[in-house]
C-alpha cells in the first residue's frame, strides 16, 4: 500500500509540473494576445555554438520587436524527420510564422509544403530549403564562405603544399557545399594538393581521431581545412599531440570562442565569422516585417569576415 | 515448453503500459490546449507510424532473445535503393517491391550468419549496421536522392477514407503481426525459442529455421519502414534511418519486451512507440528546448516503467494470496 502512495504522489507531481508550465505560458499569451506574434524558430541542433548564436540573435531581436519566440531543435542532432515533426506540431499550434534552418535541404520540403498549405509563412535561415514556398532566405553562402577561407589559407601557404579536408556530416547539404567550396578553390592553385578528405561529423572528438589517423598516413601535410571550428579544434588537439603545432596551418569556419582563443595563441591559423548571431537576428526581423505586411527581399545576404592574427584581438573583446 | 503454456498469458503485460499511455494523454490534454484535437491525434499517428513499423522489426528479434542493430541502416538503404530505381524510370510498384526484397535479403544475410553459422547476434548485426550504412552512402555518393512523383508519395503522404495511408499501412502490419505472433505455430515457436533455445530444440522445434525466418521478417519490416519514410519526406537520404535502432529498442523495452526475450510482444511495442511519439509531440507543443525535452522524456519513461513494475508486483501479490 505504501507503494501506491508513491505512485499517486509521482503522478500528482508530474501533473502539477505540467500545469505550472502551461499556466505560465498561457498567462503570457493572454496578457499580450492582441499584439504579440507567435514565431517558432527550428534549428538543426543546440549542441553547436553556431546554433546557440543564431538562437541568441533571434531571442534578442524578438525581445526588441516584441515577438513571442519559441526555439526548437531535434533531439537527435541534425535529424530531418524530427524537424518535419516540429514543423507539423507548430502548424497544429497555429503559430504566425516559422523560421527554419533545415538539416536536410530536400528532406524538409514536405513540411514546408504543409506550412504553405496552412498559410504560415516560412523564413529560411542559414541553409537553403530545396522547394516549396519561402518568404526569404537569410544566410551566408556556405560555398562562398568556404571558398573565402580556402583562398586565405592558400595565400598563407604560399600557394603550395598538401592539404587535408575535414568534412561535415556525410549527406548534409551544408557539408557538401563547404567541401565543394574548398575543393574548387584549392583546384585553382596547381601546386596545392588535397591529399585526403574525410568526414568528422562536425564533431570535435571525431575530428581529433580522424586527424590523428590522417597524420599517420600523411605526416608531411602543410595545412588542414576543417568545415567548422569544432572540427578545427579537434585537429588543433591532434596536431598538438603530434608535436606539430605551428608547423601545420589549421583553418575552420564559425569564429567560435575556442577558435578565436586558439588563433590568439597561435595554435590555429584562421577562421571565418559567419555572423551566426546576425543570421538569427535578421531572421526574426524578417519574420516581424512579413507579419506586419512590410516588403522583404527574397534573399538577405549576411556578409562574412575572415578572422586571423590581424583582427583576432577585436573578436577577443566581444 | 514452459513458455508455450505461458504464451496464453502474453496479454497480461499490456494493461500496465496502457495505463502509462493513458496517463500521458490525460496529462497533455489537461495542460495544453492544442493537444486534444482530432487533427493532432491524426498528426501523432502519422508521426508514430514509421517508428511503429521499425520497432516491430526490432521487437521480433528481441522476442528471440537477440537483437537487430542494423534496422536503421536497412531503412536508409532500402529507401535509397527504391528512390534510385524510381529515378531511373522503373515503375513505382516494382521499385517498392524490389526495395522490400532488398530488406528481406539483408535480413537473410543477418539471419543466415546468426542461425546456421552460429555467430554472435551482436557482432553480426553491429557489423552489418556499418556495412549497410556505408553501402547506402556509397551508392548515393553521400547525397540525398531528391523528390518523387505523386504516385510514390501516396504511400507516405496520401490519405484514404480520411486517414493517412501511412497510418493504414502501420495498422495493417500491426494486425498481421499480432495474428502471426499469437495465433500461429511460427509465433508460439518464436516465443519458445526466446524463452530457451536449448529447450525448444529438445522439444523438436527447428530453432535455426525460426531464427532465420525472424531475421528475414525483421529485414522486410525495416525495408517497408525505410520506403515509407522516403515517401513521407519525399526524398531518400542515405542517413535517413540512422538512430532508428535506438528508438526501436526503447519502444520495445517500454512496451514490456525484455532483452531476455520470450515475453512481451507486438501490442506492447505499439503502445511503447505511441508513448514516444506522444511525448515528442506534447513537448513540442509546449515549446521545450532539446536539453529539457531529453530530461523530461527520460523522467517520464522511468515513471511509466516504475508504475508498470509496481502494478505487476501488486498483481502478483494479489494472485499469491
Amino acid at each position: 500500500m505504501k507503494k501506491n502512495y508513491l505512485l499517486v504522489s509521482l503522478l500528482v507531481m508530474s501533473l502539477l509540473f505540467f500545469t505550472g508550465c502551461s499556466s505560465k505560458s498561457q498567462q503570457a499569451n493572454d496578457a499580450s494576445k492582441s499584439e504579440k506574434k507567435k514565431v517558432v524558430m527550428i534549428l538543426k541542433n543546440l549542441v553547436n555554438p553556431t546554433w546557440q548564436a543564431v538562437k541568441k540573435g533571434g531571442e534578442d531581436a524578438a525581445a526588441k520587436l516584441g515577438v513571442e519566440l519559441t526555439v526548437l531543435a531535434p533531439l537527435k542532432a541534425d535529424n530531418n524527420e524530427e524537424q518535419i515533426r516540429q514543423v507539423e506540431d507548430s502548424i497544429t499550434k497555429k503559430v504566425d510564422a516559422i523560421i527554419l534552418v533545415p538539416a536536410d535541404t530536400k528532406g524538409i520540403i514536405p513540411a514546408v509544403e504543409k506550412a504553405n498549405a496552412a498559410g504560415i509563412p516560412i523564413i529560411n535561415v542559414n541553409t537553403k530549403v530545396g522547394g516549396g514556398k519561402t518568404e526569404t532566405f537569410v544566410a551566408v553562402e556556405n560555398y562562398d564562405a568556404a571558398s573565402k577561407v580556402a583562398e586565405a589559407l592558400a595565400k598563407k601557404m604560399g600557394e603550395k603544399g598538401k592539404v587535408i579536408i575535414l568534412e561535415g556530416k556525410a549527406g548534409a547539404q551544408s557539408a557538401i557545399d563547404l567541401k565543394n567550396g574548398a575543393v574548387d578553390t584549392f583546384k585553382k592553385y596547381p601546386n596545392i594538393n588535397v591529399v585526403a578528405s574525410q568526414t568528422a561529423n562536425w564533431n570535435r572528438a571525431e575530428a581529433m581521431q580522424v586527424t590523428q589517423n590522417l597524420l599517420q598516413a600523411h605526416p608531411d601535410i602543410n595545412a588542414i581545412f576543417a568545415s567548422n571550428d569544432e572540427m578545427a579544434m579537434g585537429a588543433v588537439e591532434a596536431v598538438n599531440q603530434a608535436g606539430l603545432t605551428g608547423k601545420i596551418m589549421i583553418a575552420g569556419l564559425d569564429a567560435n570562442k575556442d577558435a578565436i582563443q586558439a588563433i590568439k595563441e597561435g595554435k590555429m591559423t584562421l577562421t571565418c565569422d559567419k555572423k551566426s548571431y546576425d543570421q538569427g537576428y535578421q531572421g526574426v526581423e524578417a519574420a516581424f516585417k512579413i507579419l506586419n505586411n512590410e516588403p522583404v527581399d527574397e534573399r538577405i545576404v549576411v556578409e562574412t569576415t575572415i578572422v586571423d592574427e590581424n583582427n583576432v584581438d577585436q573578436y577577443l573583446q566581444q | 515448453m514452459v513458455n508455450l503454456i505461458n504464451s496464453k498469458n502474453k496479454f497480461k503485460k499490456v494493461p500496465g503500459i496502457l495505463f502509462g499511455l493513458i496517463a500521458v494523454v490525460v496529462i497533455f490534454s489537461v495542460t495544453t490546449r492544442y493537444f486534444f484535437t482530432l487533427n493532432n491525434f491524426i498528426n501523432i499517428l502519422e508521426q508514430a507510424s514509421i517508428l511503429v513499423i521499425a520497432s516491430f522489426a526490432m521487437t521480433l528479434t528481441i522476442l528471440l532473445g537477440k537483437i537487430d542493430m542494423s534496422i536503421g541502416s536497412i531503412m536508409s538503404l532500402t529507401g535509397v535503393v527504391t528512390g534510385l530505381m524510381i529515378h531511373n524510370g522503373m515503375p513505382v510498384w516494382i521499385s517498392v517491391f524490389l526495395g522490400v526484397v532488398a530488406g528481406a535479403l539483408l535480413g537473410m544475410f543477418n539471419g543466415y550468419l546468426i542461425s546456421y553459422q552460429g555467430f554472435d547476434f551482436w557482432i553480426v548485426t553491429f557489423s552489418s549496421m556499418g556495412i549497410i550504412q556505408s553501402l547506402a552512402l556509397v551508392i548515393t555518393n553521400g547525397a540525398t536522392v531528391p523528390g518523387f512523383g505523386n504516385d510514390f508519395r501516396f504511400l507516405g503522404d496520401g490519405s484514404l477514407f480520411g486517414l493517412p495511408v501511412i497510418v493504414l499501412i502501420a495498422s495493417g502490419i500491426t494486425i498481421l503481426l499480432v495474428f502471426l505472433t499469437l495465433r500461429t505455430t511460427f509465433g508460439s515457436n518464436l516465443y519458445s525459442v526466446g524463452g530457451s533455445e536449448q529447450i525448444s530444440k529438445y522439444a523438436g522445434i527447428n530453432t535455426e529455421a525460426i531464427v532465420f525466418k525472424t531475421y528475414i521478417l525483421s529485414g522486410i519490416l525495416a525495408g517497408i519502414a525505410g520506403i515509407v519514410l522516403a515517401s513521407k519526406v519525399n526524398s531518400a537520404s542515405p542517413i535517413a534511418g540512422s538512430g532508428y535502432e535506438f528508438d526501436a529498442i526503447a519502444a520495445t523495452l517500454i512496451g514490456g519486451t525484455p532483452f531476455e526475450g520470450g515475453r512481451g510482444g507486438i501490442v506492447g511495442t505499439l503502445i511503447g512507440a505511441l508513448i514516444i511519439a506522444i511525448l515528442m509531440n506534447g513537448l513540442n507543443l509546449y515549446g521545450f528546448t532539446p536539453p529539457i525535452q531529453f530530461t523530461l522524456i527520460g523522467f517520464i519513461i522511468v515513471l511509466i516503467i516504475i508504475i508498470d513494475v509496481l502494478n505487476e508486483k501488486y498483481k502478483a501479490k494479489k494472485w499469491g494470496k
